[in-house]
C-alpha cells in the first residue's frame, strides 16, 4: 500500500497513530492501536464508527513511509522515525521522501512536485496550476513521471489521488490550500527555511550564491539543480535557464529575504549573479546569501 | 504606421461646443452634434397619437397644424436630453404661423426667466408684459430674511381665505412664531438656499442649478431645528416651543441618516413617518413658497395669467396658435403652479358654444421625475403627452436614458462631438451656411484629411470614419461605467454626464498630449466613481516597478490602465487587429500619450482569445436597521451631546447598486484601502479576512480543530483599527501584505477564469498572507491559552480528555482500569446511568460529578472532544479516525497519576466559557482526583469496618435475620417495650429486603473481604479509584445503617428484659429462663439449635 493509494491514511492520522506508539513505549498490539484511534462510540443512540479498512490504510500509509513496521500482531515504531513533535515527524517524512527514487512508490510524492516546479520554470510562472482542471493535472503529471506504477495497478498519480497529494504536500509546507472553493498555492518558504536551520547555517555568514543553491538542492532535491527536479525538466524537455531560478524556488527566497530570515545579497555588476524568475518584486537577483533569523518563519 | 502624438483640437473649442446647456452654442453646433432621441416611452392622454418613440414622431404629431391643444410633458433627469430634445422640436417646428417661445433654462433663474418671457413675447406684447409688476432691489440678505418673513407671516393660521388645509396644524403648533424667532431668523440658511437656486445657482457658487427643485427639504429643517436651541421660555408660545422640541428630536435621525448618505429625498419618501413634525413643517413651508416668493419679487401670479389669456385672445384673433416651449420647468418655481394652470388650460374646452375667446396653446415642458412626483393630481390627468426619457430600475432610483442604452448609439454620440470639435466653432458656422442650401450635407470630418489617420484610426478606433483619439472604443466603454450614478441624487449617465465629465476634461487641455501630460487630473473628478480610478494589485505593482521614481508618468499611467485598460488585467495580449496590447491597452495608445510599454517582453504573449470574466454574484448583506428613538424618550435630550453614533442602513440607493456583487464591492474596497488608508465597511473586510483565517490547517499552529473555531470566532478577527483593541481580538495589522492577500482573495474568488499571470500574482500574494496569518495565530493561541513552565502552551485537548475521563471514572462508565480504547470510547459517548451510586459517596466524589454537570458542561465538552479528536476527511462531517496524540498520553498520566495536567502558572481567562471553566474545575480539586479518592477510600473503608464489627463474624443477611427474631421475640413477650422504634427496624428491614434478594449482601460481603484484607492498598491509582467506582457504595452504607439500627433496637429491648427478669427474680431461675429461650429458637429454626449464642 502506497501512500498516495493509501487515500485514508492521511498525514494527521499517520501522526496520530505514531504518536500514539511512541507514547506507549514504541510497540502496540494492532488490535489495541486500532482501538485507540477507531475506538467507536455513541451520539445520539447511533453507534459511530470508521470501517476497519480506514485504519489498515493509516497502518498502510505508516508502513509505506517506513514509520511503523508490523510485527505479527505488533505495530512497531521504526527506530530511526522521530516521533517527538509533529513537526520533527514532518521532517522525518521529508527526508524520507527526499531519498526515494522511482523506483519506489511513494517516490511520486516529490517527483510530482519536482515535475511541478520544472513545468513552472518552462511557463515562467505558476499560473498555469489554477488553470488546470484535476484530471488534465494529474494525466500531465503522470506523463511527465518516470514509467512506474503504483501497488494498487494503477498510475502513480491520477485524478483520486490528487487529494492525498496535496494533503501530504500541505504537511510538508510545500503547498497552501486556499479558502472555499479556491484552490492551493506552491509555498515552500516554510521547508526551505526549515532546511536551512536544520542543515546548520551559520547566523551572519555570508554563503556565495552558488554553494548556498547546491545545499538546497541536496536537502530539496525537487528544487533547481537537484536531481528530481533535473530529471523532472529532462522530461519534459525544458531546458533550465542558466544561472535562473524557477519561480517557485525565486518566489520563496523573495519572502525570505523580505521576513529578514535570509539576506539576498545584490551589487551591481557581480558576474556570478544569480537571477530570480521575473516578478513585480524589486529584488530580480543576487550574488551571496546570509543567513539572518531562521527561526522567523 | 504614424501615431498622432498632439491633439487635432484647440482648447477654446472644447468650450464653445461643449457647452453645459444645449441651447447655448449655435445652430451649427447643435446640428453637427446632435444625436436623434429615440427608445423613450411615451403616456399621457393622447400618447396614441404618436406612433412611435421618435423625435419625429413627437414633432410631427405636436405641430400638426390641426391641432388645437397639446399640455405635453418630457420627463428625465437633468442632462438626459429633454432641453435637446425641446430645442430640436423648436428648430424643426413645422407650422410657420404658429408664434413659438423657447424659453430656455438660461440661468436658471426665475428671474431669468421673466426676462426671456419679456424678451421672446413679440413686441406688440410688451406692454402686456410691463404690468406684472417690478422686482423689489435688496441684497440677497435681505432677499432671504424677508422670504422667510413672508414664509412666517402666511404660516399664521388666520393668513389664508380660502385656508390652505393646514390651519389647524399651524393653530396647535405656531410656526409662524417659530419662523419669527430671532435666533432661527438670524441663523437659518433655508431661505437663502431656496432663493440661491431661485438665481440658478447650485450649493457652491460655481456650480449651476441643475433642475434642482427650490423647495424646502428635510435637511432645511434639521438645520431649522438646529437654530432652535434656547426657544424655551422665549416669548414663544407654547405650541411653538413644543414643535421646536420635536424638530430638535427628529434633527437626531436626519442628521444620522445625512451622515449614513441619505439623500434629503431619500429620507422624505422612506422615513416620513419618524419625522412627522418636519414633515409637517416642511410641507406647510412649502405650500407658502410660491406666494411668499411672488411677495417677494413684486410679481404677481394673477398677472402671469392674466398676461397668457390676453396674448392668446390676440392669437385667437389673428387664428394663430400660440407654441410654448419650457426648457425646464423648475426654473419656473415661484410661478409654476400658475403657469402649469396656463398652459393645461385648452381653449376647445372653454368657450361655452364651441366659439373660443383664447387661441389654441401647445406647449412641450420639460421637467425632472422628482419635480413629476410632486405635480398636483389634476395637472397630471391634463397631461396630453408624457415622453420619458429613461426609466428607473426600483422604485425611488433616479432614472437612465433610453437613448444612451446602445452602446453604438453612445459612441455615435461622442464621435459626432469629437468631430464637431476638430472641426471648430468657426468651421461648424460656415458648415451650417453651407447647409442652408444643401440640408443633406454631412457635418466635417478633420480625420478625412489627416496625414494620421491610418495609425490612428488602427490604434484608437473609428466610427463613421471619425476617429476617436484620444479615446478608444474601450475607453469610451469603462468612462461611460465609471460614471456616477449617485452623486448626490443625480445621475452622471447621461448626455450632459458624458459631455462635461469624459469629454470636457480629457479634451480641455490639448497641449497634454504633446507634453507628455497626458491623461491630466483633470479628468479624476466626483462624477466617475473613485474606484473605477484603482488598479489591480499586480497591476498597480508593475506600474510602480516600471516607472520607478517618477511618480508622474505613475500616474498617467495609472489613468491610462484604469480607463483606457482592465484595471484587473496585468497581461500581454494580442489584440484581434494583431497589436499587442497590455492590460488591454494598446501598444499605441501608450506611444502616443508619451508613456513606456511596462508589459512582459513578447515571450509571454497569449494568443488566445480573451474569455469573458465570470462574475460571482452571492447575495447581498442584510443591511443593518436605523436605530431610532424610543418612544415616549425626550428628543431633546436624545440630541444631547455626546450623543452615541448611532448605526444606520445605508441609504435606497446604495442598496439598489446593480451590477456589482458583493465581492465586487469588497476588492474595491480593499484597493481604496491600499490607495487612502481608510476602510469603508470594516465589517465587510472583518468578515474575508475572517474567511481566510478559518482557511488556516490548525493543526499546523498546533490546534486542534474545535479549539482554532472556539479562539477564532467571526467576532474576534479584526483588522487593526477597525474595533476597540481587545486582548480576546486576533488582530491583523494593516501591513502591506495583509492588504494585497485580501485583494488577491477576492480577486481570485471573483474571477474563476483568471489569466495565468494574475493567478500566479494573487495565489502568491494571498498564500504568502496566510503563511504570515499562520504565525500570528500562532502567537494568538499562546496568548488565549496561555503557556505553561516548560513553554509550550496549555492543550485544551488534554485537560478537557481528563476532565470527562475522570467523571466517567467516579460515575462508573468506565473502569480507570479498563483497556485504553474503552476509556477513549466512554469519553466519547453520550453519557448513559451512572454505575457507581453517586449519591452514596463522599461530598467532593459528588461535588466533581455536579460542577461537571451543571448547565450540562460534560455534554459541551464531548460535543468539543469530538471535534478535537476527530479527523475528518475533505468536507465530510464525519468523525473519521481519532487523532489521539494529545488524547493518548492525557489518558496515560491522568490514570498513572490520578493528577490533571498542569495549568499554565500565570492564566489568565481563555474567553472560550468552556475551557475556563474546565480550567476552574481542575483547579478546584487541586489539580487531580487523590482527595476525592482520599476521602472517599477512607469513608468506604469506615463503613465496611463498622459494618464488620455490627456483624460480629456473621454473613449480613444471617446477622439481620437474627436481630429480625429477637426483636419479634421480645416483642412478643413485651407488647410495649419499644414500640416505636421496633416498627422503626420492621419498616427498613422490610424496605431492604429485595436489595438483600437482590444479592446486595454478596457484593458487599466481597467489599468487606477487600477491606479486611486490604486488597485496595497494594495496587496502583487506577486499580484504586477503579475499586472505589466498583464498590457498593450505596448498599454497603444502607446495611451499615441498617446493623447500626440493629444494634439500637437491640440495646434498647434487652434494657426491658432485663427489668423483666429482675422484677421475675426468684419465681423463675435464670437457667430455666435459658431453656424456655433455647426451645423457643428452636421451634422458630431448627438451625438454631447449636447455636452458642442466644441472647
Amino acid at each position: 500500500m502506497s501512500l498516495l493509494s493509501s487515500t485514508q491514511g492521511t498525514p494527521e492520522r499517520v501522526w496520530s497513530l505514531v504518536s500514539l506508539l511512541a507514547d506507549s513505549g514504541g510497540a502496540l498490539d494492532r488490535a489495541e492501536a486500532a482501538g485507540w484511534l477507531n475506538p467507536g462510540f455513541t451520539r445520539d443512540n447511533q453507534e459511530v464508527a470508521e470501517k476497519p479498512t480506514a485504519f489498515q490504510q493509516v497502518v498502510g500509509a505508516a508502513s509505506s513511509l517506513g514509520a511503523v513496521e508490523a510485527d505479527g500482531s505488533m505495530l512497531r515504531l521504526s527506530p530511526g522515525c522521530d516521533a517527538s513533535t509533529n513537526a520533527a515527524f514532518s521532517d522525518w517524512v521529508h527526508d524520507r521522501l527526499a531519498t526515494l527514487d522511482s523506483a519506489e512508490k511513494d517516490g511520486v510524492v516529490l517527483e510530482a512536485f519536482a515535475w511541478l516546479a520544472a513545468k513552472s520554470d518552462a511557463e515562467g510562472s505558476v499560473g498555469w496550476i489554477s488553470q488546470s482542471t484535476a484530471d488534465g493535472f494529474a494525466d500531465a503529471a503522470e506523463q511527465a513521471l518516470p514509467d512506474a506504477a503504483d501497488d494498487d495497478g494503477d498510475r502513480r498519480i491520477n485524478r483520486t489521488k490528487l487529494p492525498s497529494w496535496r494533503r501530504w504536500l500541505i504537511s510538508l509546507g510545500l503547498i497552501v490550500s486556499f479558502p472555499g472553493a479556491l484552490q492551493w498555492h506552491p509555498l515552500i518558504d516554510r521547508r526551505v527555511a526549515r532546511e536551512l536551520t536544520r542543515a546548520g547555517l551559520r547566523q551572519n555568514e555570508e554563503i556565495p550564491a552558488v554553494a548556498f543553491l547546491s545545499l538546497l538542492a541536496k536537502r530539496l532535491p525537487y528544487l533547481d539543480g537537484g536531481p528530481m527536479f533535473v530529471e523532472a525538466t529532462r522530461r519534459i524537455k525544458h531546458a533550465e535557464r542558466p544561472r535562473q531560478l524557477s519561480p517557485i524556488l525565486s518566489a520563496a527566497l523573495r519572502n525570505l529575504h523580505d521576513d529578514g530570515v535570509i539576506e539576498l545579497k545584490l551589487l551591481g555588476d557581480a558576474a556570478d549573479l544569480i537571477r530570480l524568475s521575473q516578478d513585480t518584486h524589486r529584488l530580480q537577483a543576487f550574488y551571496a546569501v546570509v543567513a539572518k533569523s531562521l527561526d522567523v518563519v | 504606421m504614424e501615431l498622432p502624438l498632439k491633439a487635432c483640437w484647440n482648447a477654446e473649442d472644447v468650450s464653445r461646443i461643449i457647452s453645459n446647456e444645449a441651447l447655448e452654442g449655435h445652430e451649427g453646433v447643435f446640428l453637427a452634434t446632435h444625436t436623434p432621441i429615440a427608445g423613450f416611452s411615451v403616456s399621457g392622454s393622447h400618447a396614441g397619437e404618436i406612433e412611435e418613440p421618435t423625435e419625429e414622431a413627437v414633432l410631427w404629431t405636436l405641430s400638426d397644424p390641426g391641432r388645437r391643444h397639446a399640455f405635453c410633458v418630457v420627463q428625465g433627469e437633468p442632462g438626459s436630453g429633454k432641453s435637446h430634445l425641446i430645442r430640436w422640436l423648436s428648430v424643426n417646428w413645422l407650422e410657420g404661423r404658429d408664434v413659438k417661445l423657447l424659453l430656455q433654462r438660461a440661468d436658471g433663474s426665475l428671474e431669468g426667466a421673466l426676462r426671456q418671457l419679456r424678451e421672446c413675447l413679440p413686441a406688440e406684447f410688451q406692454e402686456l408684459f410691463d404690468k406684472l409688476g417690478r422686482p423689489q432691489k435688496a441684497t440677497a440678505q435681505g432677499r432671504a430674511r424677508q422670504l422667510l418673513g413672508n414664509l412666517a407671516s402666511s404660516a399664521h393660521p388666520d393668513h389664508f381665505d380660502p385656508p390652505l388645509g393646514d390651519q389647524e396644524w399651524c393653530k396647535t403648533n405656531r410656526p409662524d412664531q417659530l419662523l419669527s424667532y430671532l435666533h432661527l431668523r438670524d441663523n437659518w440658511t433655508g431661505p437663502s438656499r431656496i432663493l440661491r437656486l431661485m438665481d440658478g445657482r447650485g450649493a457652491a457658487d460655481s456650480d449651476s442649478r441643475n433642475s434642482q427643485s427650490a423647495s424646502f427639504n428635510l435637511f432645511d429643517m434639521e438645520e431649522l431645528a438646529d437654530c432652535c436651541a434656547g426657544i424655551a421660555n422665549s416669548s414663544v408660545s407654547l405650541g411653538a416651543e413644543r414643535l421646536a422640541l420635536r424638530l430638535t428630536g427628529e434633527a437626531a435621525t436626519i442628521e444620522d441618516l445625512k451622515n449614513a448618505g441619505w439623500s434629503a429625498e431619500e429620507i422624505e419618501r422612506e422615513k416620513a413617518t419618524e419625522l412627522p413634525a418636519s414633515m409637517a413643517l416642511m410641507n406647510a413651508l412649502n405650500r407658502r413658497r410660491n406666494d411668499a416668493v411672488q411677495s417677494l419679487i413684486g410679481v404677481s401670479a394673477a398677472g402671469l395669467k392674466s398676461l397668457f389669456r390676453q396674448i392668446r385672445e390676440v392669437l385667437a384673433a389673428r387664428g394663430q396658435r400660440l407654441v410654448l416651449l419650457l426648457e425646464d420647468i423648475t426654473t419656473w418655481e415661484g410661478f409654476d403652479d400658475s403657469l402649469t394652470d396656463v398652459l393645461v388650460t385648452n381653449a376647445e374646452t372653454r368657450g361655452g358654444d364651441g366659439e373660443s375667446d383664447m387661441c389654441p396653446l401647445i406647449s412641450v415642458v420639460g421637467i425632472t421625475p422628482k419635480y413629476r412626483k410632486d405635480l398636483a393630481g389634476n395637472y397630471l390627468g391634463r397631461i396630453t403627452h408624457e415622453i420619458s426619457l429613461g426609466l428607473a430600475q426600483h422604485e425611488g432610483d433616479l432614472q437612465d436614458v433610453a437613448t444612451l442604452r446602445d452602446e453604438a448609439m453612445r459612441h455615435n454620440f461622442v464621435a459626432r462631438y469629437l468631430a464637431a470639435i476638430r472641426t471648430g466653432d468657426a468651421g461648424l458656422k460656415a458648415w451650417r451656411e453651407r447647409r442652408r442650401e444643401d440640408p443633406d450635407l454631412p457635418p466635417p470630418n478633420r480625420c478625412e484629411a489627416c496625414p494620421v489617420q491610418e495609425g490612428c484610426h488602427a490604434v484608437f478606433g473609428k466610427i463613421d470614419g471619425i476617429g476617436l483619439f484620444p479615446f478608444t472604443a474601450d475607453a469610451f466603454g469603462r468612462f461611460y461605467d465609471a460614471l456616477n450614478e449617485r452623486d448626490s441624487g443625480m445621475t452622471w449617465k447621461t448626455p450632459r454626464g458624458i459631455l462635461q465629465a469624459v469629454l470636457s476634461p480629457n479634451l480641455a487641455q490639448p497641449q497634454a498630449i504633446e507634453t507628455g501630460a497626458f491623461p491630466t487630473p483633470l479628468m479624476e473628478s466626483h462624477s466617475l466613481r473613485p474606484e473605477t480610478r484603482l488598479l489591480s494589485a499586480q497591476l498597480n505593482r508593475m506600474v510602480e516597478v516600471g516607472l520607478e521614481g517618477n511618480q508622474r508618468d505613475q500616474a498617467r499611467m495609472r489613468r491610462v490602465l484604469a480607463y483606457w485598460g482592465d484595471p484587473n488585467r496585468a497581461d500581454v495580449t494580442r489584440l484581434d487587429n494583431g497589436q499587442r496590447a497590455f492590460a488591454r491597452v494598446p501598444e499605441g495608445v501608450f506611444t502616443a500619450f508619451h508613456l513606456p510599454w511596462i508589459g512582459s517582453d513578447m515571450t509571454t504573449v497569449r494568443q488566445e482569445p480573451l474569455r469573458v470574466v465570470p462574475v460571482e454574484r452571492p447575495t447581498d448583506v442584510v443591511p443593518e436597521l436605523v436605530q431610532t428613538p424610543a418612544q415616549g424618550q425626550d428628543p431633546v435630550t436624545q440630541r444631547d451631546p455626546p450623543r452615541r453614533p448611532t448605526q444606520v442602513e445605508p441609504p435606497p440607493s446604495r442598496r439598489n447598486a446593480p451590477n456589482r456583487s458583493m465581492l465586487e464591492r469588497a476588492r474595491d474596497q480593499v484597493r481604496a484601502w491600499r490607495e487612502s488608508g481608510a476602510i469603508e465597511s470594516p465589517k465587510e473586510m472583518n468578515d474575508r479576512l475572517y474567511e481566510i483565517v478559518c482557511a488556516i490547517d490548525p493543526r499546523r499552529i498546533g490546534l486542534d480543530p474545535h479549539s482554532f473555531k472556539r479562539l477564532f470566532t467571526q467576532e474576534q478577527v479584526k483588522i487593526e483599527g477597525t474595533g476597540p483593541s481587545q486582548r480576546s481580538y486576533f488582530s491583523v495589522t494593516r501591513a502591506d501584505w495583509a492588504v494585497a492577500g485580501l485583494e488577491a482573495y477576492l480577486e481570485l474568488s471573483l474571477n474563476k477564469a483568471i489569466e495565468s499571470g494574475a493567478a500566479a500574482f494573487n495565489g502568491q500574494a494571498l498564500a504568502l498572507m496566510m503563511r504570515r496569518l499562520e504565525a500570528l495565530a500562532r502567537d494568538y493561541a499562546d496568548r488565549r491559552l496561555s503557556r505553561l513552565s516548560d513553554g509550550s502552551r496549555w492543550s485544551p485537548v488534554a485537560a478537557c480528555v481528563q476532565v470527562l475521563l475522570a467523571r466517567a471514572w467516579l460515575r462508573g462508565t468506565v473502569a480507570a482500569d479498563a483497556p485504553p480504547n474503552e476509556q477513549m470510547r466512554a469519553i466519547l459517548s453520550d453519557e448513559k446511568d451512572a454505575k457507581s451510586d453517586p449519591m452514596a459517596r463522599c461530598e467532593p466524589w459528588q461535588k466533581y460529578l455536579n460542577i461537571t454537570d451543571s448547565n450540562r458542561l460534560h455534554a459541551s465538552l464531548r460535543e468539543g472532544l469530538r471535534e478535537m479528536l476527530g479527523t475528518p476527511q475533505g468536507d465530510s462531517k464525519n468523525f473519521g479516525l481519532a487523532d489521539v496524540s494529545l488524547a493518548a498520553g492525557a489518558i496515560r498520566r491522568l490514570r498513572d497519576t490520578l493528577r490533571f495536567d498542569l495549568l499554565p502558572g500565570d492564566a489568565i481567562d481563555t474567553g472560550v466559557k468552556e475551557f475556563d471553566k474546565v480550567r476552574e474545575i481542575i483547579a478546584s480539586f487541586e489539580g487531580g482526583l487523590t482527595r476525592i479518592v482520599r476521602v472517599e477510600k477512607s469513608m468506604i473503608i469506615q463503613r465496611a469496618q463498622t459494618l464488620l464489627v455490627n456483624l460480629r463474624g456473621r454473613s449480613i443477611e444471617d446477622h439481620l435475620s437474627r436481630i429480625d427474631q429477637v426483636v419479634d421475640a421480645v416483642s412478643a413477650q413485651l407488647r410495649s417495650a419499644e414500640t416505636a422504634r421496633v416498627a422503626q427496624w420492621k419498616q427498613e428491614y422490610n424496605r431492604i429486603k429485595p436489595r438483600l434478594l437482590a444479592g446486595a449482601p454478596a457484593s458487599v460481603e466481597q467489599l468487606l473481604l477487600d477491606v479486611e484484607g486490604d486488597a485496595q492498598t497494594a495496587v496502583d491509582h487506577a486499580a484504586t479509584i477503579a475499586w472505589l467506582a466498583r464498590a457498593p457504595a450505596r448498599d454497603l452504607e444502607e446495611l451499615r445503617l441498617l446493623s447500626q439500627t440493629g444494634e439500637d433496637i437491640i440495646e434498647k429491648l434487652l434494657i426491658h428484659v432485663r427489668e423483666c427478669v429482675a422484677e421475675g427474680a426468684g419465681k423463675l431461675s435464670l437457667s430455666s429462663i435459658h431453656q424456655l429461650g433455647v426451645k423457643l429458637a428452636t421451634a422458630l429454626n431448627p438451625s438454631h439449635r447449636n447455636s452458642p449464642e442466644v441472647v
